[in-house]
């Protein structure tokens, strides 16, 4: 936030029970493996940091090359690496320590997933022992597929029992349920989380892609297959959000290709409360979410409008 | 590859073919790789170096005209390189990586090289001796044994003074890098170094003491190579982007 500037209090906006300083949240899978480090990015002066997603075992994910960037965003098959529950709880505590130490308001949402539903319920009753903000059950890692045998995020019976299977274990600690636009109907799956009892969405995963070398024929990533993510991907977001936040009551969190402040109003256009921002760091680097928070903050002081918050579902 | 798309290549694009112009064999088990590429990089800086269906990994650039990098035989894929790739090959690189590279400073300097981190060393060197000369640095060239020094012929061709360290004692000063260089580090202006975690921190400990700057190159795993997965994070910085180098030891 730009010093000396009261208008800050534009961006706050109020996420389920929470008030938060900024729309913006780091997403799961950038930058959040470690409690010192996800406390440089909270000090940018954003709503939320989202860790990396964490299962029941340490994972040291798939062989690179992991993340290549394509024209107009990244691929990725970084195959959900993660130190396992236990030394995540560790984390988790040592961030919102650190956070607190720096006076620092950001919200830390914990992200997790499992190879079937029993893991899922096993790491979810785990990791609300750290008392994170919020939980983001990722149940649409398209990674992972060949190993993952039931995929949940795929059909809406699915994801309505997974989701209600795990609320019951998660107590007072709100639920984020993140979906894949791999799928054929996206707001079939938001409304059967909603249904299963998720406090809010996510939305979108990574859309399922690859890239080939022509030198030698083979597919760049070691998984061959991967997520793409980055502004290549941001009209189906922006879709996909406008689609869900419609039809569901809960928040959304809209994610997908967001880079810079017009394209954190457009997903908030779309109906989205908060707005995740992960591949944009490859070009902006860390400071890339305190110059959207400047961004948004300029352009709204610009247009006279009081808060974000106003601006939400102006499109539907 | 002819760009047909008329796209930018960035360092983290798709790995860019080159071919393997010669190998140079280095120590027993290590192999400078020359390349028919070029590129334009700073001291310090890294590739990752890909081989379809094998692994990428990083490796320090050893020289940038034609592009070189070194590899010791540790692992499967540096096995594979070191022993199976050949003259007329193909391989794969991206980048160069890291933000945090090699400074020249004015003043007396010493670099201080454990095992294979001779390799950005090196790099360093060639840009001292471009910048001023040879004349006021000291190059500490620390391995297990005579066998496994590595560089010492290339660092002396350049015509810096070069000073061998050996844990046996068998060529050189008996003992390691660190301790030869506590004999050294009077009216110094910044230690340079690269080598096995043990001997950076160290190394990072008996400079402090004496109050001499550092610049030292770190190793974490790694998976994107540019700043985004968060995989090598050390105390919340990033050793492929805010690092490899830094000016201090990182827990």
């Amino acid at each position: 936030m730009k010093k000396g500037k009261q208008s800050a209090n534009k961006l706050k906006i109020k996420f389920l029970n929470k008030f938060w300083e900024s729309p913006l949240v780091l997403a799961s899978g950038i930058l959040g493996t470690e409690a010192e480090l996800m406390a440089r990015v909270a000090a940018t002066g954003i709503g939320a940091v989202t860790t990396k997603s964490c299962g029941l075992e340490p994972r040291s994910g798939h062989e690179n090359p992991t993340v290549i960037a394509l024209e107009h965003g990244l691929l990725n098959a970084v195959g959900l690496s993660n130190p396992g529950v236990e030394a995540e709880i560790i984390e988790i505590k040592k961030l919102k320590k650190i956070l607190k130490k720096q006076q620092l308001k950001t919200k830390v949402i914990a992200s997790f997933f499992g190879f079937s539903a029993d893991e899922f319920l096993q790491v979810a009753e785990k990791l609300v022992t750290a008392k994170p903000d919020y939980l983001e059950m990722n149940p649409s890692c398209p990674n992972v597929a060949s190993e993952n045998k039931e995929c949940f995020s795929d059909t809406p019976s699915g994801i309505y029992q997974l989701t209600k299977a795990v609320k019951k274990l998660t107590g007072d600690t709100p639920l984020i349920v993140k979906l894949s636009p791999n799928v054929a109907n996206i707001v079939s799956i938001a409304q059967a989380a909603c249904d299963g009892g998720a406090d809010a969405i996510c939305a979108i995963n990574t859309l399922f892609g690859m890239a080939i070398d022509l030198e030698s024929g083979r597919p760049i990533l070691t998984n061959k297959m991967g997520g793409v993510s980055g502004p290549a991907i941001k009209p189906v977001a922006v879709r996909c959000v406008y689609q869900i936040s419609q039809a569901v009551k809960v928040p959304v969190i809209g994610l997908g290709g967001v880079s810079c402040a017009e394209d954190a109003l457009e997903m908030t256009y779309a109906g989205a409360t908060a707005v995740g921002v992960g591949s944009a760091v490859y070009q902006g680097g860390i400071k890339v979410f305190s110059k959207i928070n400047n961004e948004l903050d300029d352009w709204l002081e610009s247009k006279n409008i009081s808060s974000i918050s106003k601006l939400r579902g102006k499109a539907w | 590859m002819v760009n047909m798309c008329n796209t930018t290549q960035h360092p983290a694009s798709k790995p860019i073919a080159a071919t393997v112009k010669k190998i140079v064999q280095e120590n027993h088990r290590t192999v400078s790789i020359v390349t028919d590429a070029k590129i334009e990089a700073k001291p310090g800086q890294f590739l990752m170096v890909w081989h379809p269906d094998k692994a990428e990994k990083p490796f320090s650039i050893t020289t940038i005209s034609p592009l070189s990098f070194t590899v010791q035989e540790v692992g499967e894929f540096s096995q594979f390189l070191v022993r199976q790739l050949k003259k007329g090959d193909k391989i794969w690189y991206r980048g160069p990586f890291g933000d945090g590279v090699y400074r020249v400073v004015k003043g007396r300097k010493i670099l201080v090289a454990g095992g294979c981190g001779c390799v950005p060393l090196y790099a360093l060197a060639q840009s001292i001796k471009e910048e001023e000369g040879t004349k006021d640095t000291l190059i500490i060239v620390g391995a297990r044994d005579s066998k496994e020094l590595l560089f010492v012929d290339k660092f002396s061709q350049l015509g810096f003074e070069i000073k061998v360290a050996t844990d046996d004692g068998s060529q050189g000063f008996h003992g390691n890098g660190v301790e030869l260089l506590k004999k050294h580090l009077e009216q110094v202006a910044c230690v340079y170094s690269c080598g096995p975690s043990p001997m950076l921190k160290a190394l990072a400990e008996v400079c402090q003491q004496a109050g001499v700057p550092i610049q030292v190159s770190l190793e974490e795993i790694m998976k994107c190579g540019f700043g985004v997965c968060g995989s090598c994070a050390r105390g919340g910085k990033l050793v492929c982007k805010d690092g490899p180098v830094f000016d201090q030891w990182l827990e």
